[in-house]
């Protein structure tokens, strides 16, 4: 082999092993799923029912929650293994009944990539949902859709009313 | 660039020169051996030569987050052909894009040489190409990440020695390397060496819940899974421990 042109190849060589390539997380990738209620009827749980002058307030974080639909996207605190809820319904009017609730959990941490890092998942202990306030209920029962809060592809959590 | 990468640049540059020094030879030395040829055919030594690897000795010192050896040799069986043989372990420490780690373990890389360069008379430098099969036995541990959350609500933590986190042992890997060097003999039995790698993945056992960030002897695991690449820098002592001598009897 002609030494100059292996000086050359050498030093291309050298120039590629002293960078060290960064990988990238791309924005496609799949992060921390939130947990998904669908709101439905207690006599006929099949059937889809949006609650009246619905409001969703978490305790603990004043950031409004969007509660426009039969299926809302609430978050669940990562840092404890139970997150409080305050569901409302003829919000702001006389008839208004708020039932606080607590969503009951454990957090596991799942690995994505060393350039994504981690993503949350949630498992439901039993009971998932805990009434904080009992009496004059609205939201008299709850199912477990899926006991894993992984992705957030569908319904984890049905709460009839 | 960092000035880790700059003095690698220098020293490699350094090493360079002394390979185009190492040409030199006075065109006498070619003659008397022409005339000589006739008598003694060439004897053709078994030689080991062993040393170490100064960039991992030196980085050592130098860096608090690694710790690490590369012990070399090759043995010269037949005219270029050199069989080769590389030790090391390793720890290293270090903060890859989301995640901390430190990775430690030990790896054999086994393979051979071929010397491509044709040398002077009473020079024994080498431009070799090489192949390796390489395996290592390691751990990683896992001691801080971030959570991948695009739109959080509740407020964020960095993730350290909870959840997650943990030593996975009893990992392993292979993977083969194509190896591209040189050997410069700086006294007569001292040689200063450098080679540049490039790996190729055969098979690892991934941890549970984790990969294989970074694997003593291969590097940082790319995101392809495939390709990983490496360089040392030698400092390797010779012994002709066999003369096989073919005399004529005149």
């Amino acid at each position: 082999m002609h030494p100059k042109r292996f000086h050359f190849f050498t030093l291309v060589l050298i120039f590629l092993l002293s960078c060290e390539k960064d990988d990238i997380c791309i924005p496609e990738t799949q992060d921390s799923p939130k947990m998904i209620v669908l709101m439905r009827s207690f006599e006929n749980p099949e059937i889809r029912k949006v609650p009246n002058d619905f409001k969703i307030r978490a305790i603990g974080n004043e950031t409004p929650i969007t509660a426009s639909s039969d299926s809302i996207v609430l978050a669940l605190n990562p840092e404890k293994e139970f997150t409080q809820f305050e569901f409302i319904t003829d919000f702001e009017k006389e008839t208004e009944n708020i039932d606080t609730l607590q969503i009951n959990y454990r957090r596991a941490d799942i690995f994505i990539s060393s350039a994504c890092g981690y993503r949350h998942n949630f498992i439901f202990e039993s009971p998932a949902v805990t009434q904080l306030n009992p009496g004059s209920d609205w939201i008299f029962g709850f199912t477990v859709l899926k006991d894993t809060i992984s992705d957030e592809q569908q319904g984890h959590l049905a709460l009839l009313h | 660039m960092n000035n880790k990468d700059i003095w690698r640049y220098c020293i490699s540059l350094l090493l360079l020169t002394q390979t185009i020094w190492s040409q030199e030879s006075p065109p006498e030395e070619k003659a008397a051996a022409a005339v000589t040829d006739s008598i003694a055919p060439a004897t053709i030594p078994y030689t080991l030569r062993f040393g170490v690897d100064l960039y991992r000795l030196v980085l050592s010192q130098a860096s608090p987050d690694f710790s690490g050896q590369e012990l070399v040799a090759d043995l010269r069986v037949y005219n270029n052909f050199y069989a080769a043989l590389e030790i090391g372990n390793e720890s290293k420490t270090k903060q890859y894009e989301e995640v901390n780690i430190t990775a430690k373990g030990s790896y054999f890389k086994l393979g051979f040489d071929l010397n491509m360069y044709e040398n002077w008379e009473g020079m024994n430098n080498q431009v070799y190409l090489g192949l390796r099969y390489a395996h290592s036995v390691h751990q990683q541990q896992l001691n801080a990440y971030t959570i991948l959350d695009r739109d959080p609500y509740w407020p964020r933590t960095e993730v350290v020695n909870n959840f997650a986190t943990g030593n996975r042992e009893g990992l392993n890997a292979s993977w083969a390397e194509v190896v591209v060097g040189t050997k410069v003999q700086v006294l007569k039995n001292v040689y200063l060496g450098f080679s540049a790698r490039m790996h190729v993945l055969i098979s690892d056992k991934i941890p549970e819940n984790f990969d294989n960030i970074y694997i003593p002897g291969f590097n940082k695991k790319t995101t392809d899974n495939k390709f990983g690449a490496s360089f040392n820098y030698s400092l390797t002592y010779s012994i002709p421990f066999l003369r096989t001598a073919k005399k004529k009897k005149d």
